[in-house]
């Protein structure tokens, strides 16, 4: 299962935006604006109960946030912090896009199930996800295998390319309003650059197994 | 939008009116001679699928009883009357901030 076509209604996805409007607290990262949703919070329960029946019945979720992209990120999976939890997969689903802008998110075939990010060993240094270890290519172990010239150029021109070295593509997402992306948790992915910088804006889940 | 919930012992009727930002309930048909006991609690306010009990200090009610024609804060109904809910978008974000920080 690679994605979930309408997953949220044009109305949820609205719904997501205004949720955002009336928090207290967003994050910058340097990447993104982030907005915790509270989502194990009573008040949100009947939020939660709409969500979680949405996904497949072994799965529970971990994680809802709200992100406001301004630029690109860096590599990193979506895996446990401090403890392995039976990591599922993560749903990506964008609430806001620009008409005249592509979207896409790349998955690579490398895999990570403590989640780790290579920012600084791509060039965007201390930028980005802030919680997630920093690892770097060979610590992990990756080989030196020249990454795929032809989607670095057409996706990931804000890396560094040396850094992509050993990497190799599973799958690209093409954004949609209201499509649900879906990779396991494990997996190494990436957002690809894009062009307009405050034009996008995603709700991200990730789960376990129960 | 706004929902109510209601947990209703008696005969108290009930004619409800929500709006994006108010809400207005009718309570109605109390015998305060045969049904002294009667009563409505309305246990839960929703506004866009989220529970907002602190919605109830934005309520009032206008009752027929004499002694108690105006209240505040009503989630436990017992007279016939007139209760209603009015707050703002920015009611809401300082519900959360309360809540959240």
């Amino acid at each position: 299962m690679k994605q979930i076509d309408k997953f949220f209604s044009k109305e949820e996805c609205d719904w997501f935006l205004w949720y955002h409007s009336i928090l207290p607290e967003t994050r910058n990262n340097g990447q993104r604006l982030l907005t915790l949703t509270h989502f194990n919070q009573p008040f949100f329960s009947r939020k939660l109960a709409q969500l979680q029946k949405k996904l497949p019945q072994n799965e529970q979720i971990t994680t809802v946030n709200i992100n406001f992209d301004y630029s690109a990120g860096g590599v990193h999976s979506d895996g446990y912090i401090d403890e392995n939890n039976n990591i599922a997969n993560s749903y990506l689903i964008p609430i806001k896009v620009h008409d005249a802008d592509a979207y896409y998110t790349i998955i690579f075939k490398q895999k990570s199930p403590k989640a780790v990010t290579f920012n600084e060993e791509l060039g965007l240094g201390s930028k980005g996800i802030t919680t997630y270890k920093q690892t770097t290519r060979k610590e992990y172990g990756l080989a030196n295998t020249p990454f795929d010239k032809e989607v670095y150029n057409k996706y990931l021109t804000h890396l560094d390319y040396s850094g992509l070295g050993g990497f190799t593509v599973d799958y690209i997402h093409k954004w949609k309003l209201g499509d649900a992306m879906i990779w396991p948790r494990e997996n190494f992915h990436v957002s690809a650059n894009f062009t307009n910088k405050d034009s996008r804006a995603s709700v991200l889940i990730t789960t376990r197994y129960k | 939008m706004i929902e109510l919930e209601f947990k209703n012992n008696g005969s108290l009727q009930t004619k409800v009116t929500c709006n994006n930002y108010d809400a207005t309930v009718e309570f109605f048909g109390k015998n305060y001679v045969k049904n002294t006991a009667d009563y409505v609690i309305i246990s839960n306010i929703y506004f866009k699928d989220l529970i907002l009990p602190e919605l109830f200090e934005f309520t009032t009610m206008i009752t027929d009883n004499k002694d108690y024609l105006n209240l505040t804060n009503v989630n436990y109904v017992s007279f016939n009357g007139i209760w209603q809910l009015n707050f703002t978008e920015e009611d809401i974000k300082l519900i959360m901030k309360k809540k959240l920080t």
